[in-house]
């Protein structure tokens, strides 16, 4: 279970990375905003991921 | 005769014969097993030895001045301010050198340049942070193992103690529930209380790379779970520790009261022999007391130097950044003290463990 566990921080914490890393490099222009809403909604969906399995199965 | 029998009475009661009541009580002191304490503590490096701590207390010689703590607890303080130096050292630079590459990037024309500047100072801190921490979380479980291994030599003792008062339903009830108790919170501490902490502090750390804030309340969220589980732990082993004593405590003293009774019922010297019986039971209650008073002590001993040094790293992480909340980053100051928080929450973790065997051996030795 602390296996399954720091699994799914270690997946959390590199996906915060990722997001922050990539909002850095991305360019100013009109789509700044939806690249930061898909990195949003992905930092989202690893969070709620296991709420969501315990939901649907 | 009658007139000779009260002369020679009171010629005898005139002449005492001392009672060597703290001999006898230093001999049964010597038949508990307190090498193994010993054994236990040398590993940890303990400055004193268990087995002449409880000579101390039970022949009087044992002197807990205020002063005395004091002049130690100040010298340890600071011997380990000393000894932190380094990390202090390293938090201040990195916070300089992001509040002199801030005032060079306001001057230059676009953002990017002082950002670039900003995450090179943040990566810099996050490993010094999370270096310094992963060093004293490996403390905290070494030390914290050791003490549940001192605590696991002393509960023979306290076992033979209980048994001593006649509480033998209790002994056989709490004996192993402590010992269960204190191995499950040695391997609670060190594989998921500790795991879960330097888990959330990375998951903090990288929070604060970006200006907004990504997971800032999952992160509180992770602390504030560690916390709860920390304070139910603690709980739930008091309130078992607590039944069981109540429970087993309807059976207390039987042996103690039955062995009473039928020697008192021995004619002619029954109340004599009652008398001895008293003085035995006397005996064992200062050995309990003085054994108490020296466990206590020495498991309070063992812990004082890990938290003078947590508190001091804490003190450095916070101190830090207060000092540097006007020249620094914001984000730069909100990751130093976040670390501050999460050492404290590791000094919770020693708190937990510490209470919970001076809890112990509290239930088992004092009281009813």
């Amino acid at each position: 279970m602390m296996d399954a566990f720091t699994a799914y921080i270690k997946t959390v914490t590199a996906l915060t990375i990722f997001s922050a890393l990539a909002g850095i490099l991305l360019p100013e222009g009109k789509y700044r905003r939806y690249a930061e809403l898909v990195l949003g909604v992905m930092v989202m969906e690893a969070v709620l991921e296991p709420l969501l399995r315990l939901l649907l199965t | 005769m009658k007139k000779i029998l009260i002369f020679l009475i009171l010629i005898l009661s005139f002449s005492p014969i001392t009672a060597f009541g703290a001999e006898v009580v230093q001999q049964e002191a010597q038949k508990l097993e307190t090498e193994a304490v010993d054994r236990a503590a040398k590993e940890l490096e303990a400055e004193t030895d268990f087995s002449k701590l409880l000579t101390d207390v039970l022949s009087g010689e044992f002197d807990l001045t205020f002063e005395g703590i004091q002049e130690k607890v100040a010298e340890a303080t600071f011997g380990e301010f000393r000894l932190q130096g380094k990390l202090l050292m390293q938090l201040v630079i990195v916070v300089l050198l992001s509040a002199i590459l801030k005032q060079l990037s306001d001057s230059f024309q676009g953002k990017n340049v002082g950002e670039m500047g900003f995450y090179l100072c943040y990566m810099v801190l996050v490993v010094v942070i999370l270096s310094a921490f992963h060093a004293i979380s490996d403390v905290v479980v070494e030390r914290v193992n050791g003490i549940n291994g001192v605590f696991g030599a002393m509960i023979p003792i306290f076992l033979t103690l209980l048994a001593a008062k006649g509480n033998l339903a209790q002994g056989a009830l709490m004996g192993s529930a402590v010992m269960g108790g204190s191995a499950a919170l040695s391997v609670a501490v060190s594989k998921i209380i500790i795991p879960a902490i330097l888990l959330a502090i990375s998951l903090e750390m990288a929070d604060h790379i970006s200006e907004k804030p990504i997971l800032g309340k999952f992160a509180e969220l992770l602390r504030q779970c560690i916390s709860w589980g920390m304070k139910g732990a603690a709980m739930l082993f008091m309130l078992l520790l607590s039944l069981q004593k109540i429970g087993g405590g309807a059976v207390n003293g039987l042996a103690v009261r039955t062995a009473k009774i039928a020697v008192g019922a021995v004619p002619v010297v029954g109340n004599v022999m009652d008398g001895a019986v008293e003085t035995a039971a006397a005996a064992a209650a200062t050995l309990r007391s003085g054994t108490l008073v020296a466990a206590a002590v020495f498991l309070l001993l063992l812990c004082i130097p890990l938290v003078i040094k947590l508190l001091v790293i804490m003190l450095i992480f916070r101190l830090t950044a207060a000092a540097a909340e006007f020249v620094c980053e914001e984000r730069l100051v909100e990751c130093i003290d976040a670390a501050g928080e999460y050492t404290g929450l590791l000094l919770g973790v020693v708190f937990l463990a510490e209470g919970m065997f001076l809890f112990s051996a509290l239930l088992l030795l004092g009281g009813l």
